[in-house]
Order: structure tokens, then C-alpha cells, then sequence
């Protein structure tokens, strides 16, 4: 027997949900999804307003998992730093080393040698195919198809073997030191890589007869979640989700940093907007970066992997420095205010999916809550890196 | 109208066939999973377990450490602890050899006049590898080479305590355990 | 690079510009300084490439401006400032704690008195923060649309 009061009901949920629907509504339910959702990987927590099985309304929840990394940077010196950045995004940890290791040269005017540039470029397009792989797997995980992730992580352990053996972890990398990185690369490297680039070559039509091609998924994602152009300007969106709109817009391209601007490859960008170009931009992208790990492989100087003469506890100058790079989910920025001490005065991460994520409320409008799931899958969230 | 529907629906089809001969293909590859406690990883080459104090070349009881305190500074978790002792020593030209022995503060009073020379001795090297995030930090700042990563990697326990080691006591240990 | 330091009654316009020429928000930023709250905007473009950052100053009980009605991602990133640093952005639709608990009376990234540095301090060769340069920004406007 159902026993109880209107306005118990009226006062349940957190402030949140309050806040969302200070009052029920009639014909409209409030559904939180999340925060232990399957679909959002980690600790996302979406309030919605459902009338049927249609979205009126979204409203992400985050903080979850939030850490005050921002905080962490002002207590600590420089170098202890470090090791958080493969913890903001574990997914392409060497992305946000690279970010913050680059904002300090940047500041210091530290020179990076060119070899250590050549192994940053390899190590970082390594973990972009790992981050890709792991999302291919997931988001299919996500739609209900659940071998695809069982292949994604056959192919994952072959990178983080490789990896392993040069950063000394499988995941949340700590490699890069201000002025270059901490160990050098040998010709087993170089040969496992090469035969890696070969493999995965090998793998992509694999994927497209098991997955890409099949219509099930097709019905799941074509079609689904359009994002215009203004939309991603509006909310600042980057990376796959923008070139999924058709903007073939990239930091290695746009802001070349390192040595980006010498090797060739291409922008992968679909015109379709729609879930679908998003999982095609990615699974381009691999391919992409494997051809800049071959072209670098390829002319790999000699030389120090690290500036001989970094400081051990370095102290920039006062001023401030903005260090873009391009990760696998977008742009990622640091930006470092330093007054002249041993620790940042201030330090701003900038993640990629906490922008893409922002305009999740508005394109989810009007959707169907299964269409939702894809959506989110297809904008590929990372949820500590959003909460910082 | 109706052709394309009926093609559209077999391609749809044949994607589905096209698939299921992957599955079928790789039904028959050899398992590349391994059962772990059963069976071990192959290679666990570079991956980092617990640091751990090197011996000295020529005596593989003493560690390299000369008790600098860098790792344990630059540690952003500070999982080192250091237990030095402070040894006061004679200065080469003193004669007498029990002054080694006798209590700190005497010797102290005596310093200016005889240049003895205090020495650091590592008495214990305690980690806390409970916060340790594995950066290598340590490794790297340590000026005598004196830490590396062990490949004891297959920890498990039931505390936290079994997680602080003492590192010198380990590395004596392993010594005589061969 | 362009850095343009406005004040903050300019600071719509300006925005509302960047808007019209087609510029994304890349992130809104808080300092933390003797002065008051120094909020950084950074701007770029996707076909010319190049950031631009807006700063203005507001004063320790002064609130800002919200530009969430403008660029509607900013609404994310305005309030995180609200959470770390507890500055309010007048006109924002909904400015509750975004990654901090709700329940929690404190502003983590506010800096006490001891550790606060002077504007001049941390940007050595940007001491138009505290004298407003607002031409500067017209200018510069000027000079991007002839170029196009
Ligand atoms: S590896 Fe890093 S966290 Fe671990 S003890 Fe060394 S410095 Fe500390
Ligand atoms: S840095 Fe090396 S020498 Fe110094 S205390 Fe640590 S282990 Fe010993």
C-alpha cells in the first residue's frame, strides 16, 4: 500500500533537483540520470524532465568528482605538479603533461630539444589512438553492442605495453618534465611502434565491417544530435565534436606547437553535425595519427631527450603564459600566472569537454532519452577532466 | 520507392553478416586474455613498482643514499621519511679514537676547535606507499643515484599499514635472503 | 596574441563585438589580487587563429558582469568563478554552486591577505589593468574590420 503526502514528495530530492523544479508539474516527470549511470561514464549526474519518453528539459549535475586540482597547483612547487596532469584526463593523460609542461617552458623561455619534441609528438598521437580506442569501445557499450570493447582493449594493450616501458605506467602517465621528458625512447620502442602503425592499419577494416558499416549502429546514431556551427562557437566547442560539424578546426594546425607543422596529415571533418560524423571524425583521427607517429619515427633526430640544463625547482618569472594543445577530446589550455615563487600564483585548466558538455542542455531539447544516451556518448565525455 | 526499401533492408542485412564474420574469424584465434593468479603477464618491463634504495657496488649492504633529504622535499604526496642519525666524527688528524663513542653534545662543544666533520647516516628510509603516485620525481631528483623503481608489482594486503615500508630494512633483507 | 585590458563597463561591448566577428570563448578566468578580482576572458577564432584576451578588474565587493546571454558557455565558467572565488556575475540566469557542494560556505581560490600580490607584481609589463585602456580595443577593432 502506497502511503503518502503531497508535499513530502513537493520537498524530496537534493537542491539541485529543487532548484531544476522548485514544484511538480503536471504530465512532466524529473529524472535524475546519474550519478551512477552506466552511459556516463563516471560520476555525471543529468537532471531531466521527461514528458514520455521525450526530453523537455536537461540540466548536468557535475562535481562529482571534483578535486580542486586548480587549488592543488597553489600549494605545491612546480615539478610536484606534474604528476596530476595524468590524473585530470587518465584517458590522454600525455595531453594535459604536455599542456602544463609547455605553459611553464613557455613562461621560463625554456628551450625543449628537438629529439625530446619528436618523442612528445609520438608518445602524445600513441595516446590519442588510446583514447580513441576506449571511447569506440565504450560508446558502443553504451548503444548495447558489447564485444566492441572487448577488440578496442585487445588493441589498447599493444599502446600501453609500448608505453609502459618508456613512462613506467599503463595510464595516468607522468612523462613530460619542463624542458622534456623523463626517459628516452630506444629501438625497441621504435620497433614495436612501427610494428604497432602496421597492425592498427590492419584493424580499421575490422572495425568498419564489425561496427562502422552495420546498420543497427547506423539507426542508432545517424541522425542524431545535430550541432550546428553557432552552437559550437557559442559554447566554445572543440575538437571531434566541432570537426563533426564541419569545421576543420585544430590547435596541431590553427597554433602549431612542438613540431606539429612539420608533418603532413589531414584534418578529418565530416559537414553532417551529427552523432555519426562525430564517431567518423575519430575513427579518421586514428588513422591520422598514426601517419604522424611514422613520418616522426621516420626522422627522429639524435640528441638529449631533455634539456641538460633544467632546474631542478624552477621558478619562472613573473607574468603569465596560455598553452594550448590538442587533445583527443578538443582544446586543452593552461593557463599559468606566476609570480616569481616556487609555486603558481594561479593556474586555470581549461578542459575540452566541460565546454562540450556545457551545450549538451541544448541540443538534448526535444530528444529522445535513448537518443540522449547516444548523444552523450558521441560528444565523448571524461568526467575528471570536466570536474578538474 | 519500394525497390530502394527492399535494398535498403538487404544491405542492412548483409552489414549484418559482414560483422558476424569477424565475430566468427576471431571465434577461432587462439585466447589472448590471461587468467590472472593463474597464469602471469609476460612482460612487466618498465612498469613501476615501489621504489627502492640501490646498494652500494662494492658493499651491497650499504645504500647509496647520503641522507640529502631531495626525494623526501620533492615528493608532492611526501611519502618519504628520512631517520638519520647524526654522527659526529674526528677529524682525520684526531688521535683518539673513542671520541666517536661518546655522547653528541661533548663532541659538539669541541667542534670549532677540531674540525671534526658531521656525518649523516640513513637509519631508516620510510615510504608511504599509500600516497604514492608512482611519478618518479624521487628517482630523478636523487643526486647519488640511490632510488629506483622495483618491479614488485603484485601488492595486495588488507591494511594500510602493510603498505609503509621500511626501504633500508627491505634492501638489507633481500640481500641475505640470497 | 592580443591582450586588451577594459574596463568593465566596456566589457559587453567589447564581447558582443568579438561575437559578431565570429570569435569563441575559450574560458573566463579569476585572479585573485590585492586590487580585487582580475577576470581574464580569452577569445579565439577558428579561421584566423590568434587569442584574444580581455581583462578588467573589479574590486573586492564589486560585482561582475555576466556575459552568458552573449556566449551561453560562459554560463559554465561563470560559475566556477562564483564557486572558487565567490565574485557574482550580475544577471546571470542561474548562478549556483557548479562543482562545489552547495552546502559549502567557502571560496577555496580566495587568497588571504599575506599571499595576495599586486597586479603590478604578477604582470610586470601590464599595468594598463588598473588604467583601463579602452581605445586601444577600438582600434584594434578598427584595423580587423578594414583588414577585411
Ligand atoms: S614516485 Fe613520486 S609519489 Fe612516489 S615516492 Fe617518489 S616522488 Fe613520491
Ligand atoms: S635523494 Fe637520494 S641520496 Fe638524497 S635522501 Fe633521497 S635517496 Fe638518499
Amino acid at each position: 500500500m502506497l502511503d503518502f503526502k503531497l508535499d513530502e514528495i513537493e520537498q524530496s530530492g537534493d537542491f539541485y533537483t529543487r532548484n531544476f523544479q522548485p514544484t511538480p508539474e503536471e504530465n512532466k516527470l524529473v529524472l535524475n540520470m546519474g550519478p551512477q549511470h552506466p552511459s556516463t561514464h563516471g560520476v555525471l549526474r543529468i537532471i531531466l524532465e521527461i514528458d514520455g519518453e521525450y526530453i523537455l528539459r536537461a540540466e548536468p549535475v557535475l562535481g562529482y568528482i571534483h578535486r580542486m586540482q586548480e587549488k592543488m597547483a597553489e600549494v605545491k612547487t612546480y615539478p610536484q605538479y606534474l604528476p596530476n596532469m595524468g590524473r585530470v584526463d587518465y584517458l590522454h593523460a600525455l595531453a594535459w603533461n604536455w599542456a602544463y609542461a609547455g605553459a611553464v617552458e613557455k613562461l621560463m623561455g625554456l628551450e625543449v630539444p628537438e629529439r625530446a619534441e619528436y618523442i612528445r609528438v609520438i608518445t602524445c598521437e600513441l595516446n590519442r589512438i588510446n583514447s580513441h580506442l576506449l571511447w569506440w569501445g565504450a560508446y558502443l557499450l553504451d548503444l548495447g553492442a558489447f564485444t566492441p570493447i572487448m577488440y578496442a582493449f585487445a588493441d589498447r594493450e599493444i599502446v600501453m605495453d609500448i608505453l609502459q616501458r618508456i613512462t613506467g605506467s599503463r595510464l595516468t602517465y607522468c612523462y613530460y618534465r619542463f624542458g622534456g621528458v623523463s626517459a628516452d625512447i630506444d629501438q625497441k620502442f621504435i620497433n614495436d611502434t612501427r610494428e604497432f602503425c602496421k597492425y592498427m592499419r590492419g584493424r580499421f577494416p575490422i572495425y568498419k565491417d564489425l561496427v562502422t558499416d552495420n546498420i543497427i549502429l547506423r539507426k542508432r546514431v545517424e541522425d542524431i544530435g545535430h550541432i550546428n556551427l553557432e552552437t559550437c562557437r557559442k559554447y566554445g566547442a572543440t575538437g571531434p565534436v566541432l570537426r563533426g560539424s564541419g569545421k576543420p578546426y585544430d590547435v596541431r594546425r590553427a597554433e602549431p606547437y612542438s613540431v606539429y607543422d612539420r608533418f603532413d596529415f589531414e584534418i578529418p571533418v565530416y559537414d553532417e553535425k551529427d552523432a555519426l560524423a562525430r564517431y567518423l571524425v575519430r575513427m579518421d583521427e586514428m588513422e591520422q595519427s598514426l601517419r604522424i607517429i611514422e613520418q616522426a619515427l621516420d626522422s627522429l633526430p639524435e640528441g638529449d631527450y631533455i634539456h641538460p640544463k633544467t632546474p631542478k625547482n624552477p621558478k619562472p618569472p613573473k607574468g603569465e603564459a596560455y598553452f594550448a594543445v590538442e587533445g583527443a577530446r578538443g582544446k586543452i589550455g593552461v593557463y599559468l600566472v606566476s609570480d616569481g615563487s616556487k609555486s603558481p600564483y594561479r593556474l586555470k585548466l581549461r578542459s575540452p569537454g566541460f565546454s562540450n558538455l556545457s551545450l549538451f542542455a541544448e541540443i538534448a531539447r526535444g530528444t529522445l532519452l535513448a537518443d540522449a544516451i547516444s548523444i552523450l556518448g558521441s560528444l565523448d565525455l571524461v568526467i575528471p577532466e570536466i570536474d578538474r | 520507392m519500394m525497390v530502394k526499401k527492399i535494398a535498403q533492408t538487404l544491405t542492412g542485412l548483409w552489414s549484418l553478416v559482414v560483422g558476424l564474420r569477424v565475430t566468427g574469424k576471431n571465434f577461432f584465434q587462439p585466447q589472448i586474455t590471461v587468467h590472472y593468479p593463474r597464469e602471469k603477464v609476460e612482460s612487466i618491463e618498465g612498469y613501476r613498482g615501489h621504489i627502492e634504495l640501490v646498494p652500494k657496488d662494492n658493499d651491497p649492504f650499504t645504500a647509496r643514499c647520503m641522507a640529502c633529504g631531495s626525494c623526501a622535499r620533492v615528493c608532492p604526496s611526501g611519502c618519504i621519511t628520512l631517520h638519520i642519525k647524526k654522527v659526529t666524527e674526528p677529524a682525520v688528524s684526531a688521535k683518539k679514537e673513542d671520541n666517536s663513542q661518546k655522547p653528541e653534545q661533548n663532541n659538539q662543544k669541541a667542534a670549532p676547535a677540531k674540525k671534526t666533520k658531521t656525518k649523516r647516516v640513513l637509519e631508516a628510509f620510510e615510504l608511504n606507499y599509500n600516497y604514492c603516485s608512482l611519478c618518479g620525481l624521487c628517482v630523478q631528483s636523487c643526486p647519488a643515484g640511490g632510488l629506483r623503481f622495483s618491479d614488485n608489482v603484485y601488492l595486495a594486503g588488507f591494511s594500510r599499514k602493510e603498505f609503509e615500508f621500511d626501504l633500508l630494512a627491505r634492501m638489507r633483507a633481500q640481500k641475505e635472503g640470497k | 596574441m592580443k591582450n586588451f585590458c577594459i574596463s568593465l563597463d566596456k566589457l559587453i561591448p567589447a564581447v558582443k563585438e568579438l561575437d559578431n566577428l565570429g570569435y569563441f570563448l575559450e574560458d573566463v578566468c579569476c585572479v585573485h589580487v590585492k586590487e580585487g578580482f582580475e577576470l581574464v576572458y580569452h577569445f579565439d577564432h577558428w579561421d584566423n587563429p590568434g587569442r584574444i584576451t580581455l581583462r578588467t578588474l573589479i574590486s573586492d565587493d564589486q560585482q561582475a558582469e555576466t556575459i552568458s546571454h552573449i556566449f551561453p558557455g560562459a554560463d559554465w565558467h561563470e560559475r566556477e568563478c562564483y564557486d572558487f572565488f565567490g565574485v557574482h556575475f550580475k544577471g546571470h540566469k542561474n548562478l549556483i554552486p557548479l562543482l562545489l557542494p552547495p552546502d559549502l560556505n567557502e571560496h577555496p581560490l580566495l587568497k588571504n591577505k599575506k599571499k595576495q600580490k599586486e597586479l603590478s607584481h604578477i604582470l610586470p609589463d601590464c599595468e594598463c589593468v588598473t588604467a583601463p585602456q579602452d581605445e586601444e580595443f577600438d582600434n584594434w577593432l578598427n584595423t580587423f574590420n578594414k583588414d577585411k
